[in-house]
């Protein structure tokens, strides 16, 4: 089995807050590294760190120490314009509470990823109609986000996710707000993506979704605890290849 | 370019969302470019008014008026019963003579006579003059002719009517040819003339209305009314000996306004101890109606500003809530890739466009205030292209203004807590 780069990989990340004058060490040295068509599971207690981490991982927050690689590049030290744009670009986020945007249609948040990359109209009208014809929304495209169903709307946010092509998705609590029924739906659509060869790093509670990931990172008191066999095969791996 | 129309389109968008709150924000930035427009309107027309009433009389003329002298400062009026002042035909004669640059130098003359036409008065004035005054006063002929040197000569008993006479006596007739009646003698009409300056406006400068004047050959005014006038007011009355009301004088050249009034006024002085004459120059009255207009102007403006202020105090209130409503969407919308300035553009924006549709609100306001005014208050008013502009643009730099903290705000929101925001 040939080695393969990491699509994303954190290396000793630690992060600390200072919430209300006391520090917060949310990540006390974090090693995560994901592969190209992996997907992954994060796990742990509330508090654990595990949105922190993720937050991380989509660029959302820079690392108080530590380097973090996306895609081959550091992206640890990246002002907010540079940072927006990897979000824009190298990223798709699925939220727990679908996060669309309520005036616009179904069509219109798809394709606002394109937007803030200046893709022209007619293009953007292109791919934004072939995603939501994909998650299977095509007759709904120009509903309204309260229009939709809780499955439909993640759906919808599954589509915005991949308009832009991204190297990673993550995702967080994805079937949080979804009965048991719509969140398999959904779960089976993270399936395909993941068959289709997508990288895919997801927050969850779930044990469900920790059973269908490749591999389960535990998180405990910011730091990880304890990895997969595969895991820790691969973390190996990667020490010796860098 | 297609993002900044998209965004526009999205503003349009999110404001149609409130339309009752976008309106009601608006209010402020409507009632205040209404207030600038329809006072710009308003000082624009006092302008025209004032330029109008300038070339009725022009530039290069003085005008020196008759007036009753204080009572008691007189010494003829201690001894006689009959009070005179006022310039004499010698006056008007020694002026010409001794000042060159005097080009003409017309007298006119009130018969102070009630005018009758078919046994009903008439609401104007009978002035006797020369056929120069139609040069110097400035006056077109609308028909017929004005007074001749042979009416000057054999004592005519012909009239002129001025415009609005004219338009009250004759609407549809002919009037040359039919009879007027001034004091208890009848004139002929022989000419009308075309209608001169804005009404009203012309009163600062002529004191009276121009149009309403009835004009009559200055010798035959002389022969048949004399000098001498009989005046009731208030209980008491009086005779007077007044020979000229009015020296309208006609300079070559405009900058000679200035040097000849004060000789006139010095000339006068010497044969005239008291003040029973007035020098009008219309260039200075000009100037003293231009500055109780900038005044006018500073004051409405001011007004104007403060509602504007206040306009976009209140737009920069409404935006600072919208930001806080939409913590969620500007949360998604970082985390999908939109950079602090497309955040800051999409707030501007939206402010920019809700200022200036206030601000076009405003316009029409104000085009519709200024002709409300001018119907009400009988003022002119001038709608320009240059103020309707000036206000759109004030509208539109409130909103980048009142815009910017809102918008900075927003841009500043951390993504992951605003993503968080419920």
């Amino acid at each position: 089995m040939r080695v393969t780069e990491p699509i994303a990989r954190l290396r000793s990340v630690k992060k600390t807050y200072a919430r209300s004058g006391v520090p917060v060490h949310a990540l006390r040295g974090v090693d995560v590294s994901v592969v190209p068509g992996e997907y992954a599971a994060i796990m742990g207690p509330s508090g654990s760190g595990k949105s922190t981490l993720l937050h991380i991982l989509g660029c959302l927050d820079k690392p108080t120490a530590g380097r973090y690689f996306l895609d081959g590049r550091d992206v640890s030290r990246l002002s907010d314009r540079e940072l927006s744009s990897v979000r824009n670009q190298k990223l798709g986020f699925v939220f727990q509470a679908y996060n669309l945007i309520s005036h616009l249609t179904v069509r219109e948040n798809v394709e606002m990823p394109l937007f803030y990359m200046g893709v022209p109209p007619r293009e953007r009208y292109k791919r934004s109609m072939e995603l939501v014809d994909m998650v299977g929304l095509g007759g709904r495209a120009q509903h309204r986000p309260t229009q939709l169903s809780g499955g439909e709307a993640q759906r919808t946010a599954i589509a915005r996710a991949l308009v832009n092509d991204p190297v990673l998705i993550l995702a967080d609590e994805p079937t949080g707000n979804l009965d048991s029924k719509t969140g398999e739906e959904i779960l089976a659509v993270f399936a395909e993506l993941h068959s289709r060869g997508r990288s895919i790093v997801t927050v969850t509670h779930d044990p469900a979704i920790g059973s269908r990931a490749d591999r389960v990172i535990r998180i405990s008191d910011g730091m990880i605890v304890n990895g997969s066999s595969a895991q820790a095969e691969n973390e190996s791996r990667f020490e010796r290849g860098a | 370019m297609f993002r900044f129309v998209e965004m526009i389109k999205l503003a349009l968008r999110s404001l149609s969302l409130h339309k009752m709150r976008s309106g009601l924000t608006g209010l402020g930035i409507i009632f205040g470019v209404g207030a600038v427009v329809s006072m710009l309107s308003i000082g624009e027309g006092a302008r025209w008014e004032a330029m109008n009433q300038l070339k009725l009389l022009g530039t290069d003329t003085i005008i020196v008026r008759s007036v009753k002298p204080p009572v008691g400062v007189t010494p003829q009026a201690q001894d006689s019963w009959v009070i005179e002042y006022g310039l004499t035909f010698d006056d008007a004669e020694h002026l010409k003579t001794v000042l060159p640059g005097i080009e003409m130098l017309v007298p006119v003359r009130d018969c102070r006579k009630d005018i009758w036409y078919r046994g009903k008065r008439v609401d104007g004035r009978a002035l006797g003059t020369v056929p120069l005054y139609r040069q110097a006063g400035q006056a077109g002929l609308e028909r017929g002719r004005f007074i001749t040197d042979s009416d000057i000569e054999h004592f005519n008993r012909v009239c002129i009517l001025g415009d609005s006479i004219r338009r009250q006596l004759f609407p549809y007739k002919n009037p040359l040819g039919e009879g007027l009646r001034i004091g208890s003698e009848d004139y002929i009409i022989v000419g009308v003339l075309a209608p001169r300056g804005a009404t009203g406006g012309g009163a600062l400068l002529a004191g009276r209305d121009v149009n309403r004047d009835v004009y009559v050959p200055l010798s035959t005014a002389l022969k048949r009314f004399g000098v001498f006038s009989y005046q009731r007011s208030s209980g008491s009355a009086e005779f007077a000996k007044i020979e000229a009301d009015e020296f309208l004088v006609k300079l070559a050249d405009t900058d000679l306004v200035e040097p000849t009034s004060d000789v006139i006024r010095k000339i006068l002085q010497r044969s005239h101890p008291e003040p029973d004459y007035e020098i009008v120059v219309p260039q200075e009255l000009l100037r003293q109606s231009q500055q109780t207009q900038n005044i006018f102007n500073v004051v409405m403006g001011s007004i104007a500003g403060i509602s504007l202020l206040v306009g976009g105090i209140g737009i920069m209130n409404i935006m600072l809530a919208t930001v806080t409503e939409r913590t969620r969407d500007i949360g998604i919308r970082r985390a999908i890739g939109a950079t602090r300035g497309d955040i800051v553009s999409q707030f501007l924006i939206e402010t920019v466009v809700l200022a200036c549709i206030g601000g076009g609100t405003g316009v029409l306001l104000g085009v519709a205030g200024a002709g409300v005014v001018s119907v009400a208050a009988a003022w002119k008013t001038i709608v320009t292209a240059w103020s309707v502009m000036t206000a759109f643009g004030i509208s539109a730099l409130v909103g980048i203004v009142f815009g910017l903290y809102p918008a900075w705000k927003a841009a500043n929101l951390d993504p992951i807590e605003a993503l968080r925001y419920e």
